[in-house]
C-alpha cells in the first residue's frame, strides 16, 4: 500500500471514458439519444476524450473522399439468357477450337444484340479439368475481355479473339459466372455449371 | 427547360436509378464484386462513377450477413484502409504493421454494424466514412492499452510485483471487470464533491494537482486544497483490506 496513488492510477486510468468506437459513432451522430448525452457529458471532463475527438474530427477531414453521386453514361450491362438447347445446330454456333473428349451440351445464352455460345469438355491437358469454350456473335468491334468467377472471386481472365472466340483451361466442376467486358459494354452469363 | 442543358431531367434520374436497382437485385456476388471494382477504378481516376454497386456489396455483406460479400468488401477495400492507416498520425510510431490495424479496423466494423446502423447509412460515402472511423478507433484503442501498460509497468517496477498473466483476452476482460468494480467501490468510500474530483481528476484523468485545479476551478479555491482532499482520502484507503485486495488482484 506504499505506492497507492500510483497503483489506483494504474487501475483507474480513463476507467469511465467511452470506447474509441463509441466516440467515433458519437461524432457521427450515430449513438441513441440518451449515449449521445452521457458521451457529451462526459466530454465536458475529459481532456483525453475531447483530445481523441478533435483529432478524429481532423483525420475525417483530411481523408475525407468526394464521393458524392455521379451520374454519367452507364455501361450497358446484360444479364444472360439461357436459350433452349437443339439451337446449336445454326452455323455459326459451333466454336472455333474443338478439343477430343466428351462434349456436353452447349449452353446457348441471348443478351442483348450479343448472342453467346458455351461448349464445356474434358481439358485434354488435364485429367479430370474441364474446358470452357466460348464464342460470342453479334459484337462489331469484339474487344471483350472474359473473366470466370466463382463466388466473388475472379479466378481467370482471357481474351476474346478477332472472331469471337475464347478458352478457359483447367476449370475445376463447379458453379461459375462469366463476365464478358468492354469500355461501354458488360454481359454477364449467371451461375452456369461446368 | 432545366438551367443547365447538361443536367440530368428527374425523368431521367428515375428510369437510370430503376434501372440499377433491378440490376442490383439480378446481379451475382461475382457481378456486383466486378462492378464495384470496375466503379472504384473510375472514382480513383476521378472519372465520373456509380457507387450504387459498392454499396450493395456493403448492404449483402452488412445487412444480410453474406461473409462472401464481406471477404469481397475486404478484398476491394483492404489497399484503401490500409492506405488510411498509414495517413494515421499514430501509426508512424505504433511499431506495427499496416496490415495489424487494417485488419483491426475491418473486424471492428464487421462486428460494430448492426442492421439499424445500416439504415443510417445514406449512401456509400457515409459507409467509408464509418470504416475510416474504425480505423481511427482501432489506432486509438492502440494508444490507451500502451499507456494503461505503461502506468502497469511503473507500478510493477515500485511494487516488484509482476501481475498475474492469462491470455490477452481473458487479461483484457478480467481487467476491465475488476476496473469497473474498484471505480464502483471507491463511490461509496468518497465523502464529499472535493473527493470525488480529485479521485476523477488525479486518478482517473491522471492530470496533475495544478491541472486539476484549472479543470475544476470552481471547486478548489487553491492547489493545498487538492493535495489536502487526495491525502485524507488516501489516508483512510490505505486501512481498507477491500482496497488492498482490489490492488493485489492487479
Amino acid at each position: 500500500m506504499e505506492h497507492i496513488d500510483q497503483a489506483l492510477t494504474a487501475k483507474l486510468y480513463r476507467v469511465t471514458c467511452p470506447s474509441a468506437e463509441e466516440l467515433g459513432e458519437y461524432h457521427l451522430q450515430m449513438l441513441p439519444g440518451e449515449r449521445a448525452t452521457a458521451v457529451a457529458q462526459h466530454l465536458r471532463t475529459c481532456p483525453h476524450c475531447v483530445q481523441e475527438l478533435t483529432q478524429l474530427e481532423t483525420y475525417l477531414r483530411e481523408l475525407a473522399p468526394e464521393l458524392t453521386y455521379t451520374l454519367r453514361e452507364r455501361v450497358q450491362i446484360w444479364i444472360a439468357q439461357r436459350l433452349p438447347s437443339g439451337l446449336n445446330g445454326q452455323p455459326g454456333f459451333a466454336p472455333a477450337l474443338a478439343l477430343r473428349g466428351e462434349v456436353e451440351e452447349p449452353l446457348m445464352y441471348e443478351a442483348g444484340d450479343y448472342q453467346l455460345n458455351l461448349e464445356i469438355q474434358e481439358d485434354p491437358a488435364q485429367s479430370g479439368r474441364k474446358a470452357i469454350l466460348g464464342l460470342l456473335l453479334g459484337a462489331e468491334e469484339v474487344d471483350f475481355a472474359a473473366q470466370l468467377w466463382q463466388n466473388g472471386r475472379r479466378l481467370q481472365t482471357t481474351t476474346v479473339d478477332d472472331l469471337g472466340n475464347f478458352v478457359f483451361a483447367a476449370v475445376p466442376s463447379g458453379t461459375y459466372d462469366l463476365i464478358l467486358s468492354r469500355l461501354t459494354a458488360e454481359i454477364h452469363v449467371q451461375a452456369f455449371t461446368v | 427547360m432545366f438551367p443547365h442543358p447538361g443536367y440530368p431531367k428527374p425523368s431521367d434520374f428515375c428510369e437510370r436509378t430503376t434501372l440499377t436497382q433491378d440490376l442490383l437485385q439480378t446481379l451475382t456476388l461475382s457481378g456486383l464484386r466486378h462492378r464495384c471494382a470496375q466503379e472504384s477504378d473510375r472514382f480513383f481516376n476521378r472519372l465520373a462513377y456509380d457507387p450504387a454497386f459498392c454499396y450493395e456489396l456493403f448492404r449483402r455483406a452488412i445487412l444480410e450477413r453474406d461473409e462472401q460479400a464481406w471477404t469481397a468488401v475486404y478484398s476491394q477495400y483492404q489497399r484503401l484502409v490500409t492506405h488510411w492507416v498509414e495517413r494515421n498520425a499514430t501509426f508512424p510510431t505504433s511499431g506495427e504493421e499496416a496490415q495489424f490495424f487494417m485488419n483491426r479496423a475491418f473486424e471492428k466494423m464487421w462486428l460494430g454494424i448492426t442492421g439499424e446502423k445500416f439504415g443510417t447509412f445514406e449512401d456509400l460515402s457515409s459507409i467509408l466514412r464509418y470504416l475510416q472511423m474504425c480505423v481511427h478507433s482501432v489506432m486509438v484503442d492502440f494508444v490507451r492499452q500502451k499507456e494503461h501498460k505503461l502506468k502497469l509497468e511503473a507500478v510493477e517496477e515500485l511494487t516488484h510485483h509482476p501481475p498475474a498473466r492469462g491470455t490477452a483476452v481473458e487479461d483484457h476482460i478480467a481487467t476491465n471487470m475488476a476496473r469497473k468494480e474498484l471505480w464502483e467501490w471507491l463511490q461509496n468510500q468518497i465523502k464529499d464533491d472535493k473527493e470525488q474530483t480529485v479521485v476523477y481528476g488525479l486518478f482517473v484523468l491522471a492530470l496533475k494537482p495544478r491541472e486539476v485545479l484549472d479543470l475544476y476551478p470552481h471547486t478548489f479555491t487553491d492547489i493545498k486544497e487538492i493535495y489536502r482532499a487526495k491525502e485524507n482520502l488516501l489516508a483512510r484507503l490505505r486501512r481498507s483490506e477491500e482496497l488492498k485486495e482490489f490492488l493485489d488482484d492487479a
